[in-house]
């Protein structure tokens, strides 16, 4: 199989949409993201990030009821789609391969 | 108005407009929701103020390529299919009829490409001298002479009168003279005989702003035997080696020239080219002594640079004050100076004694014209063939009509088709004149480079073009189109009506029109230059050979004579002090006897030295009295012979022994009259001449030679020449060539003429081939039925070209007449002009009536010849 690489951005915000599990609209992953890593991500990057993913197939959208408190206008839910979370574990391996790769003696001698 | 949360301000509205015109629709929504989402929680945090601010730069960072709508979508969904489908219907019909559009989309290219030369030439034209950075504030001051009751203007000036004219009047600023000369110059082995050089005053850098390249700009023209020389011929003489210090030998040793400065050589678009610049000093010994003191020779070019603020009318008005006051002899009654803006110099002056030869303004108005009525010609052409062929698109504008479109949505539709067409013909253009470009810079002698064609200018140029031309060709048959009833085009109806009929022949007849007058106009320039080339000039100039006399010796010239004559091919031998043809540039004022002195205080005669043999050598007619006699002492200085127009000045009866004194000299007395003949060209009218016989100042030899072989007597005259002139090239000519140059300009103008004029006949013939193929296809039901009943094949060729012949008729009696206003006025700037006669007239509509005929005449045949059955099996 090919692989994906995701950036680390597309990474982030992956995890981040499977942390808030059906909750994960625009406004909503960007607090989380704050939050959890103190960083500030704009929503233009974000959404671009969003909208890439979602053509790549890692992530899904449907939008959620009207509500007044945004003026009207409807949330978009992102949902990680199984090839998504197939890229996930394929980074994740990528990284623990890395890990356990390391010999011993290169993080000891930091001791 | 906004809803929020129904607490807390909305953000700026400009910015949510702007998002929402740059967002792709499928995020708008959910998107914009964050947006306020965010900028609602920023107000409960740090205020509206700063929530403003993040709602700016939120809105600034969504503008990125991810969420930015493409651009392809600017239009709603439905007008893109719409669009695309139009462009698509233009191709299918451009495949569907070829022949149509074919010859739409050549008159369009051909249009194009003669608007796109004339338009680079005309820019051309007037880009002249531009380049001096006080062009506005630089003029020249020319003279004129009252000859025979006509001011006759030069472009030169005397010496003297250039400093009495910087002296008297403070508003001028720098004043520069320029005087041009000839002479070989040598340095080193390089020897080249130069034509482009001049004496000028040393503040003609603070004139003219010709580009520095190596020395001191303010000094290298001061002091004499200095020299200021041209890149081009710094690389010709001195290769490699640093020209500056370096010095030429000029005239084998009569004077040298050291070279202080160097400047790049002089733009193409300036009305003078000097390659060497020598500073006035040098003259001061190098000319006689009276070049300074005489006010009457004209051998400077005046240019100067007034002050701010220079009123050149007022300047002119004291000038002939200045002249009674300082310019005798001349007065204001003979004289007159007149200033000339350095900008229309160009353009606008064709004087006596031009530096070089100019432009024409009149010139430039005639090709723009001309260049118009070709586009006009396509155009029509474009017009006649849509509004012909809209009853085949009838049915399409039935359809769309039935499916809903509206008439702005067909007219829109129509002029998007004209607009592409035009759009390809442009760019085919442009193609084209670049690849014509070179030819047509080597045939008009201009550096026009192609690259202009990508110029600011030119792009507006084009682009208005693109937009005039796709609605006037377009407009009207869009309206046409459109208002067809849908229910008539369906039934079939509006087959049979061909619409617009009426416009069409008032269009074609135009058409006609335009190419009759261009015909004529064509006849009538080539007669007159024909006139020009082949008109008697009272002398016989076919076989007579001019030679520069340089340094030989004139005191052998009887031996050069004789020598000559050896040769049996050799039939006469005469001198004068003047090319032929060529300027008169000696005039004298004279007393007459019997004629009162103040009458003739105004006016002068040229003068030409010959010797006894000058004018039987030209064959120049006697109707009174006898030539000089050959040994010289009995007549030299004491005999003159005049020509008609003198006599006729003089107002004498029987001339013969009256007597004539010349610039306050002795007595002559006149012992005969030549008939008027044409020493210069046709373009001047011939002036009151006196011939007096001379033994020096003879310049020019005219040999008369044999017909049988040419090439050997050429040889003859070199070998004898080369024996006495040692120290100068042999160079001729032949008078009879040298009379044809003249006439170069005309040429020019003439070949660049018939050119275009070709151009838009070709267009309206194809134009009118296209009308008759369609009329032809129209009808042919009708001449299957015609032929069914027993027409016979020259009837229906008849009956189709029947329509254009009377239009035609038409067309050349409202074109004769306007064409003969323009072409007579045209006439009268030559002074010895052919007639205009009915004859042109009738061959210019003849010819076009023979070339619409040949052009609709194949395809009417063809319809005549056509088997009837295929017409009319058909439903």
């Amino acid at each position: 199989m090919e692989r994906k690489y995701l950036g680390e951005l597309e990474e982030i915000t992956l995890l981040t949409v499977a942390v808030l599990h059906g909750k994960a609209y625009g406004v909503a992953i960007i607090r989380e993201i704050e939050d959890r890593m103190n960083r500030k991500v704009s929503l233009g990057a974000l959404q671009t990030v969003l909208r890439r993913m979602e053509k790549k197939g890692y992530l899904e959208s449907h939008f959620g009821e009207a509500t007044k408190v945004r003026g009207g206008k409807r949330k978009r839910y992102f949902v990680v789609t199984n090839f998504g979370k197939k890229a996930l574990e394929q980074t994740k391996e990528v990284r623990l391969g890395l890990w356990e790769s390391i010999p011993k003696i290169a993080f000891d001698s930091w001791k | 108005m906004e809803i929020t949360n129904g607490k807390g301000p909305p953000p700026p509205k400009w910015l949510l407009n702007f998002f929402r015109w740059f967002c792709h629709p499928e995020c708008k929504e959910d998107i914009e929701g964050d947006l306020k989402e965010i900028f609602a929680y920023k107000v409960d945090q740090v205020g509206v103020k700063r929530a403003r601010w993040f709602f700016a730069r939120d809105v600034f960072l969504l503008f990125r390529p991810g969420i930015i709508r493409p651009v392809k979508r600017i239009y709603s969904l439905n007008n893109q299919a719409m669009l695309n489908n139009y462009l698509k219907v233009v191709f299918r019909i451009f495949r569907k009829e070829k022949v149509f559009s074919l010859i739409n989309l050549f008159g369009l290219v051909i249009g194009f490409t003669c608007c796109l030369i004339i338009f680079l030439f005309v820019k051309n034209e007037l880009g002249y001298d531009k380049f001096h950075s006080d062009g506005d504030r630089i003029y020249r001051v020319a003279a004129a002479y009252m000859r025979e009751g006509r001011w006759e203007p030069y472009a030169s000036n005397s010496w003297k009168t250039a400093e009495l004219l910087k002296s008297n009047f403070g508003e001028i600023e720098e004043l520069v003279r320029i005087r041009t000369r000839r002479d070989i110059v040598e340095y080193k082995e390089t020897r080249i005989s130069e034509r482009r050089l001049a004496t000028v005053d040393e503040n003609f850098f603070k004139v003219f702003s010709f580009e520095w390249v190596a020395g001191n700009r303010d000094e290298a023209l001061k002091g004499s035997n200095k020299v200021v020389i041209t890149e081009s011929v710094a690389e010709k003489y001195f290769g490699n080696e640093d020209p500056l210090g370096k010095v030429f030998q000029v005239n084998d040793d009569e004077f040298q020239l050291m070279v202080s400065g160097i400047i790049k050589d002089m733009p193409p678009n300036s009305h003078f080219h000097f390659d060497f610049l020598i500073s006035g000093e040098t003259s001061r010994a190098i000319s006689p002594p009276s070049l300074f003191t005489n006010v009457g020779w004209d051998s400077q070019y005046l240019y100067i640079k007034a002050s701010k603020g220079f009123d050149a009318t007022a300047f002119e008005a004291m000038l002939p004050k200045f002249i009674d006051d300082h310019l005798s002899p001349l007065t204001s009654g003979n004289f007159m100076l007149f200033t000339q803006p350095l900008l229309d110099i160009h353009l606008k002056s064709n004087l006596g004694l031009e530096i070089e030869a100019n432009g024409n303004i009149n010139h430039l108005y005639i090709f723009s014209v001309i260049a118009i009525f070709t586009m006009l010609i396509a155009c029509i052409n474009y017009m006649n063939l849509a509004t012909a062929r809209s009853m085949k698109r009838a049915r399409e504008v039935g359809m769309r009509k039935v499916l809903g479109a509206g008439k702005s949505h067909l007219i829109n539709q129509f002029l998007s088709e004209s607009f592409i067409m035009t759009f390809i013909a442009i760019l085919l253009a442009l193609g084209l004149t670049y690849l014509i470009l070179p030819s047509f810079n080597a045939f008009s002698d201009k550096e026009i480079q192609a690259s202009s064609l990508m110029g600011l200018e030119m792009i507006t140029t084009l682009v208005v073009l693109l937009f005039t031309v796709s609605i006037l060709a377009g407009l009207y048959p869009a309206f046409i189109l459109s208002s067809f009833k849908p229910l008539n085009t369906i039934k079939g109806g509006y087959l049979n009506r061909s619409s617009g009929a009426i416009l069409r022949k008032i269009l074609v007849v135009l058409q006609f029109g335009i190419s009759i007058g261009l015909i004529i106009a064509t006849g009538i320039t080539s007669k007159q230059l024909n006139f020009l080339r082949n008109k008697d000039l009272g002398i016989n100039k076919e076989l007579l050979v001019a030679v520069p006399m340089q340094t030989m010796d004139r005191g052998k010239l009887q031996t050069v004579k004789n020598d000559l004559m050896a040769d049996a091919s050799i039939k006469s031998v005469g001198t004068a002090n003047m090319k032929l043809p060529g300027w008169i540039s000696n005039s004298a004022y004279y007393e007459a006897e019997g004629v009162p002195v103040d009458e003739v205080a105004r006016k002068s005669m040229k003068i030409i030295r010959i010797d006894p043999d000058f004018l039987s050598t030209v064959e120049a007619e006697f109707i009174d009295g006898r030539n000089f006699s050959k040994p010289y002492v009995s007549d030299i200085y004491k005999t003159v012979i005049l020509n008609e127009s003198a006599v006729n000045q003089l107002g004498w009866q029987g001339p013969v022994g009256k007597w004539l004194k010349v610039d306050r000299g002795n007595r002559l007395s006149v012992i005969g009259v030549v008939k008027d003949f044409h020493f210069e060209s046709l373009h001047r009218k011939i002036p009151p001449t006196i011939f007096v016989l001379a033994d020096d100042w003879l310049d020019w030899m005219y040999v008369k030679i044999q017909a049988d072989d040419i090439p050997s007597s050429i040889d003859h005259i070199e070998n004898v020449y080369t024996k006495f002139v040692t120290d100068r090239d042999f160079t001729y000519s032949f008078v009879d060539e040298d009379v044809n140059r003249q006439y170069m300009a005309e040429d020019k103008f003439m070949q660049i003429f018939i050119i275009f004029t070709l151009m838009a006949i070709v267009i309206a013939c194809l134009g009118i081939f296209g009308l008759i193929s369609f009329m032809a296809e129209k009808r042919s039901k009708e001449i299957g039925i015609r032929k069914v009943l027993g027409a016979s094949v020259g009837g229906v060729t008849y009956l189709l070209i029947k329509e254009f012949v009377i239009l035609l008729f038409f067309a050349s009696v409202i074109s004769w007449p306007f064409t003969y206003f323009f072409m007579n006025n045209w006439l009268q700037e030559f002074i010895y002009r052919t007639s205009i006669n009915l004859e042109l007239f009738l061959a210019a509509t003849f010819l076009a009536l023979a070339i619409a005929v040949l052009s609709t005449g194949f395809k009417a045949l063809h319809a005549g010849l056509a088997n009837p059955i295929k017409a009319l099996k058909e439903e």
